[in-house]
């Protein structure tokens, strides 16, 4: 079976059964619509670029890595359940690529929930949305997206071996919000909570998608530079982590425990 | 029968609490408490310019009741289903709501303790006035917001006998519960029928009462908002009660027990 046709034939079939789960409607719908509440009177009496950087922006990016990261990490967590993990793992088509096609039908369907979320902070703040480089925007999105995809990844395979996937599922939603700048500044945070915050390509992602609202806040290539390595450094450490896994999966045997 | 509760209750909380290692239990139960307290406070921070954050800590370690109250005790049927023993539980002479009850110790007394680490630690990183709060009335504040999150957990509980999507409906109730909680925007910014609905919802009493505390007294407002809390707990409790009575015979008539 060529490459492609396992790429698109996992992420068909992702997109099919991650649409039917009810939980999936409400982040994709729901969430992003209550978020965007939230953090729209949150920032209710700030600054215009404030508000299309961390309400608008801010609701659409969290919506987004909830609907990415939930998916991707938890779709391990329903292959075991459904005792389908090890057939996966084993089949003659590359993992790799079934992993990969699912993350993609997930980035496809969660696409909605960022674009849900921008729709939702227009229609009930009725705030100009001012950017002040749309081609950068674009292009800077396209690069969030690619980092987020990354680290799904890492994630998955991270947590392949863990029976415990929904646990370390929901420890990663809110403190990724928070040391990735999501929906404030990462300045706000104390200097050595930066550093690490330093380590994660959706940190550099989510501010060269700032800079190209606000064209102030920081530098293209400041920010740039730093999300391009991340990135590499996350893809290798992902390669990495899968030799490991592979080998570990075929030593323990655990990976049909649930 | 209070034996046969409290060995119940144990058995439920070596289930949900077992199966974590130390690291785990404080990066699961404690860690995504303290993280979703310092996310919303450090908006705050942002959007306020670092006024006292005192009100937001106090109203986002409340709010994180929701996660054991409606996640946990709302969850219970559900999780029974799962599990393969709703069937055994619907035929079986106990009462539904004591299952209910049983199962939610555990999370009560977890509950408790994080929400008090995360606003012992939120308060030291936020400088919060420790010597300024009426301890006497931020526990009655406190105690209020359980027993009413405790009583929407139960009466959420129930639905799960006819319907099988409990996380949309538990995920959506809990985002609603901070928005209409208060902990993190007036809810005076909110639309008018939007405030109303405010009154509805556990935590939007006993989270003004727990500000109150700071630095004030007993006074007739203090009062009257944790009197309006607990009633709104007690018609939580009465609908619960009313309610799985309704609700289980229609989950029999439907078969929609193990549905899935």
């Amino acid at each position: 079976m060529k490459s492609s046709s396992v790429l698109l034939t996992s992420m068909l079939v992702q997109m099919k059964q991650t649409f039917s789960r009810n939980m999936f409607k409400f982040t994709l719908f729901v969430g992003p619509f209550l978020t965007t509440i939230i953090l729209g009177e949150m920032y209710r009496h700030s600054t215009a670029d404030n508000f299309v950087a961390y309400v608008v922006l801010g609701s659409g990016l969290w919506s987004l890595w909830n609907c990415i990261a939930f998916s991707s990490a938890g779709d391990i967590h329903r292959e075991r359940y459904s005792n389908t993990l090890s057939i996966i793992f084993s089949a003659p088509a590359d993992f790799r690529l079934i992993l990969l096609g699912k993350i993609f039908g997930n980035t496809v369907l969660s696409m909605g929930s960022f674009f849900l979320s921008i729709f939702y902070a227009t229609l009930l703040y009725r705030h100009p949305i001012i950017v002040n480089n749309w081609p950068l925007l674009i292009a800077a999105l396209a690069l969030a997206i690619v980092a987020f995809i990354i680290m799904s990844i890492f994630i998955a395979y991270l947590l392949t071996l863990s029976r415990k996937t929904t646990i370390y599922m929901n420890c990663l939603e809110i403190p990724f919000a928070l040391i990735c700048g999501f929906v404030f500044p990462i300045e706000n945070l104390p200097q050595g909570v930066q550093y690490f915050s330093w380590i994660f390509p959706p940190t550099w992602a989510v501010r060269l998608l700032r800079y190209s609202v606000t064209e102030t806040a920081y530098g293209f290539w400041e920010n740039f530079i730093p999300l391009v390595i991340t990135m590499a450094v996350f893809a290798v450490l992902a390669a990495w982590l899968y030799r490991i896994i592979f080998r570990q999966s075929k030593i323990l045997g655990t990976l049909d425990m649930a | 029968m209070m034996q046969r509760f409290f060995s119940q209750a144990w058995l439920n909380a070596k289930v949900h609490q077992g199966g974590l290692n130390l690291t785990e239990f404080l990066a699961y139960r404690v860690g995504i408490s303290i993280s979703t307290l310092l996310l919303y406070v450090l908006i705050a921070q942002y959007t306020t310019e670092g006024v006292d954050l005192t009100a937001w800590v106090v109203g986002n370690a409340f709010a994180l009741c929701v996660y054991e109250c409606i996640f946990n005790i709302g969850g219970t049927f559900n999780a029974e289903r799962f599990n393969g023993r709703l069937r055994a539980i619907m035929v079986s002479p106990t009462s539904k709501l004591t299952v209910i009850m049983y199962n939610g110790i555990s999370s009560i007394v977890v509950g408790f303790l994080t929400i008090s680490a995360a606003f012992i630690i939120g308060g030291l990183i936020f400088g919060v006035q420790f010597s300024d709060i009426n301890f006497g009335m931020f526990v009655l504040a406190i105690l209020a917001a359980a027993f009413t999150c405790v009583g929407l957990g139960l009466f959420l509980a129930v639905f799960a006998l006819i319907t099988d999507s409990m996380y949309l409906v538990l995920n959506t109730l809990a985002m609603l519960l901070i928005i209409f909680s208060g902990a993190n925007f007036p809810v005076s910014q909110l639309p008018v029928f939007a405030q109303y609905i405010a009154n509805i919802f556990p935590l939007y009493r006993s989270v003004a009462a727990a500000n109150l505390s700071m630095g004030g007294n007993f006074s007739a407002e203090f009062q009257q908002l944790l009197l309006g809390e607990i009633a709104l707990g007690l018609a939580y409790y009465l609908a619960a009660f009313v309610l799985i009575k309704v609700i289980e015979r229609i989950a029999i008539r439907k078969a929609t027990l193990e549905m899935f």
